[in-house]
């Protein structure tokens, strides 16, 4: 393929998949600035290999392998980050106390559900979005994690039984006894966040 | 009456399809904010070295700014990167991305052949002294390492980053220990400080709380999505010169004023014996949000005080992606005697010196000087006050955007203040009286070693970018006489350098480079023993010498023998956190 070739077909996906790679790179990394930091990477990453890319395959899974490598390494380089700057390195722990107010049904639901998110790994949030939003397979996801089917499935089901404690926490239906309990009282949801399967956990 | 979101949860089942479900939610909120069209996009990133560096400093602002780019600093530092910034191509670089993917497969991590990992321990000699040492892990914590076993101890205190820990002349440990609670909108809003003591062993063997901080959400923002999500209750801790003070920095919010000050407490018992109170600041107007740092001392300032600085950032509009950052800092100057911190006074002159005041001290004249740095090592900046407070005069060196950390040291007089550029390899020595610089150039080695171990300095290789931040990434040997400073890497395909180059020796006089140590491992910190002969060197974890990642790699340091350079002792197996030496002499 010629460069002016190259330069329209990556000009094409990016106005194609642009947000796609995002809300990837948002899922693993959480934060706007360094998720629109790894959209952009991967677009140059793409338009550097654009000759490895195979026409007959969906670009969009191509353009999401790339994106969920380069979120990931982002992350590792963000651990240093914070060392760096302090703010930045504070209070990683998932919090339930704080309360969001008297917001919208709508926003209070997005924080509840984005505070069971931050609690998650970064692979496993991007197995979750890979898998509920854009509806991959288990091998395709595999494939881009570097994971087996089988540890994709097991990813999700213990995905799944994390977010559920969590929201059953927040919902104050579940102590960790099992148990009606109050999920204002932190400890208890301390103790109930310790009760989810480790392995997905931050 | 307050809604709970809680309750609206309630009802619904959670099976695995209302969790997808709710994953579905949530993922369709996380759409691409708007491009600004000065900023770089991934075009950018492929035009070449200049277009990179443009995208380097846009990484640092999105780090300051968590939740978007400071728009109108980015501008100027963009124009001034296009300007400034010229560095010719180093020999042996490789521009090319590390790559190995084959046509039509999903590209994976970089294929090039790893580097092994570095052994639990190698010893070439006697054992290094001292051996037993303590570091700054990367949970804010502290933890002992034994270099003649190789080993890393537990976690020594269980508290949070602001806290420090200093080893005393009998080996027990006194810790101004943070612990944090009650988060809201990911921030804590309580902030407590205690004061530990431990025995040797790291047994703790007393603790009295010092004061706890609360600081009050924004009462504006309840309901609102704030990207940014600010801080609460901001802590800073140090000690004293002496060694019989601790000085605790607090800031908080109590709408619509921030209010701030130090404690000053006695080592002895952990008893605050003086607080000093600096000036409210409000917490912005309209859509406007500003947070101000917890105050800091970097110095000391004329007539016997000490120099203190503060820090503060503000965005609008409070609820964007988008938002316009702006930041801030001054310097104040109060009185210490027999622990009694009083009489704040603002430094005149010192709020547009730059984004961060890093240190501060008092000239010959009697006047002041201060050192503050932009955008990490991008930029520092030397600023000379009379007496009076006039101007005298600015010297700017400039370095490499994308680096975090301090890249100053002191001399050991005072009189000169060393500055390092670890991307040029460049040192330059800033007279302090006179505004004076000189610089000193080291060759950037492409691959060199020497000694018996010299193999575990060979692993240099295309890079994906790895480090962002040096922490003591320039020390001074204890007698003053030579400066030891850790390079990094440029080549780096990513907007950041990554990466280690070594750690290059000058003459402190002179600034002539006198030895060269080869990077066992990506260096993020430096210390010196304190008879200055041996130099520490603390390596990343899951990267390689050249900042690729690399999971065999674990947390390191690395010992030299200061004379030579020569490896004396690996410790390569200590965990999977980044570590930090403390202090940059070891005694």
């Amino acid at each position: 393929m010629d460069s002016q070739s190259r330069d329209r077909a990556a000009d094409q996906a990016y106005r194609d998949h642009a947000n796609d790679v995002y809300r990837v790179a948002y899922g693993i990394l959480r934060d706007p600035d360094e998720a629109l930091d790894a959209t952009h990477d991967t677009f140059a990453r793409a338009w550097e290999r654009w000759d490895q890319y195979d026409s007959q395959r969906p670009l969009r899974s191509w353009l999401h392998g790339i994106v969920v490598h380069l979120a990931l390494d982002q992350l590792r380089r963000r651990r240093v980050r914070r060392l760096a700057i302090p703010q930045l390195g504070r209070s990683p722990v998932a919090s339930l106390e704080g309360s969001v107010g008297d917001a919208s049904d709508e926003v209070a639901r997005r924080e509840i559900v984005d505070r069971a998110l931050d609690g998650l790994k970064p692979t496993v949030r991007a197995t979750l979005v890979l898998r509920h939003f854009y509806g991959y397979d288990y091998a395709q996801i595999g494939l881009m994690l570097g994971m087996s089917s089988g540890t994709v499935g097991s990813t999700l089901s213990r995905a799944h039984v994390a977010i559920r404690q969590r929201l059953e926490a927040e919902a104050g239906i579940v102590a960790p006894s099992g148990q009606a309990g109050d999920a204002a009282d932190p400890s208890a949801i301390r103790r109930d966040s310790a009760a989810t399967p480790p392995e997905v956990l931050r | 009456m307050t809604h709970d979101p809680r309750r609206s949860m309630a009802p619904e089942p959670v099976d695995d399809e209302a969790i997808g479900q709710l994953v579905r939610e949530a993922a369709d909120g996380w759409t691409m904010p708007a491009v600004r069209l000065d900023a770089p996009s991934w075009r950018d990133r492929v035009r070449g070295p200049r277009a990179r560096r443009v995208d380097a400093a846009r990484g640092w602002f999105g780090r300051l700014g968590q939740a978007a780019t400071a728009a109108v600093a980015l501008t100027v530092v963009a124009a001034l990167l296009a300007v400034v910034i010229t560095r010719p191509p180093q020999p042996g670089s490789s521009p090319v991305p590390s790559s190995g993917q084959t046509s039509g497969q999903t590209p994976g991590p970089t294929a090039a052949a790893e580097a092994s990992g570095l052994p639990k321990l190698i010893l070439d000699g006697d054992v290094p002294d001292p051996s037993k040492i303590v570091v700054r892990t990367e949970q804010g914590d502290f933890a002992q390492v034994d270099l003649e076993k190789g080993s890393i101890g537990p976690a020594l205190t269980g508290a949070r980053y602001g806290s420090e820990l200093r080893v005393m002349a009998d080996g027990t440990m006194v810790c101004l220990c943070l612990s944090e609670s009650l988060m809201v909108g990911e921030s804590p809003t309580v902030a407590s400080m205690a004061f530990n003591r431990y025995a040797a062993d790291g047994t703790l063997t007393a603790s009295t709380p010092i004061e706890t901080f609360t600081g009050v959400p924004d009462p504006r923002d309840e309901g609102k999505f704030v990207p940014e999500r600010p801080p609460h209750v901001l802590t800073s801790s140090s000690f004293s010169a002496d060694g019989r003070y601790g000085l605790v920095g607090w800031s908080l919010r109590a709408h619509p004023m921030w209010r701030s000050g130090i404690l000053v407490v006695d080592l002895e018992n952990g008893t605050v014996v003086s607080r000093l109170a600096l000036p409210d600041q409000g917490t912005g107007d309209g859509d406007a949000r500003r947070v101000i740092d917890a105050p800091a001392v970097v110095g000391v300032a004329p007539l016997l005080r000490l120099a203190i600085a503060q820090t503060a950032f503000g965005w609008h509009p409070v609820t964007s992606s988008n938002a316009t950052y702006e930041f801030a800092s001054g310097l104040f100057a109060a009185s210490f005697k027999g622990g009694q911190l009083t009489g704040a006074a603002r430094i005149a002159g010192t709020d547009d010196c730059g984004e961060v005041v890093t240190r501060a001290g008092v000239s010959p004249d009697g006047g002041t000087w201060l050192a503050c740095s932009t955008g990490g090592s991008y930029s520092t900046v030397v600023r000379r006050l009379a007496p009076d407070g006039s101007l005298l005069g600015d010297t700017r060196v400039m370095g490499r955007s994308g680096i975090e950390g301090d890249m100053t040291a002191l001399s050991l007089d005072g009189s000169k203040l060393f500055v390092w550029n670890p991307v040029a390899a460049t040192l330059t020595r800033v007279d302090l009286a006179t505004g004076e610089a000189a610089t000193g150039q080291a060759p950037i080695p492409a691959a060199a070693a020497r000694g018996p171990l010299a193999a575990f300095g060979q692993w240099l290789a295309p890079v994906a970018s790895a480090k962002s931040f040096l922490h003591g990434g320039v020390v001074l040997s204890p007698d003053g006489s030579s400066v030891y400073a850790i390079g990094v890497r440029s080549e780096a395909t990513g907007p950041e350098a990554g990466g280690s180059t070594g750690v290059f020796a000058f003459d402190a006089n002179s600034l002539a480079n006198i030895a060269y140590c080869p990077p066992t491992a990506d260096f993020v910190s430096l210390a010196v023993s304190g008879d200055g002969n041996y130099l520490y060197a603390a390596g990343l974890p899951g990267v390689d010498a050249a900042g690729r990642g690399n999971s065999r790699f674990s947390a390191s340091i690395t010992v030299f023998d200061t004379e030579a350079c020569s490896i004396r002792l690996i410790a390569g197996l200590l965990g999977g956190e980044t570590l930090l030496f403390g202090s940059p002499i070891l005694d």
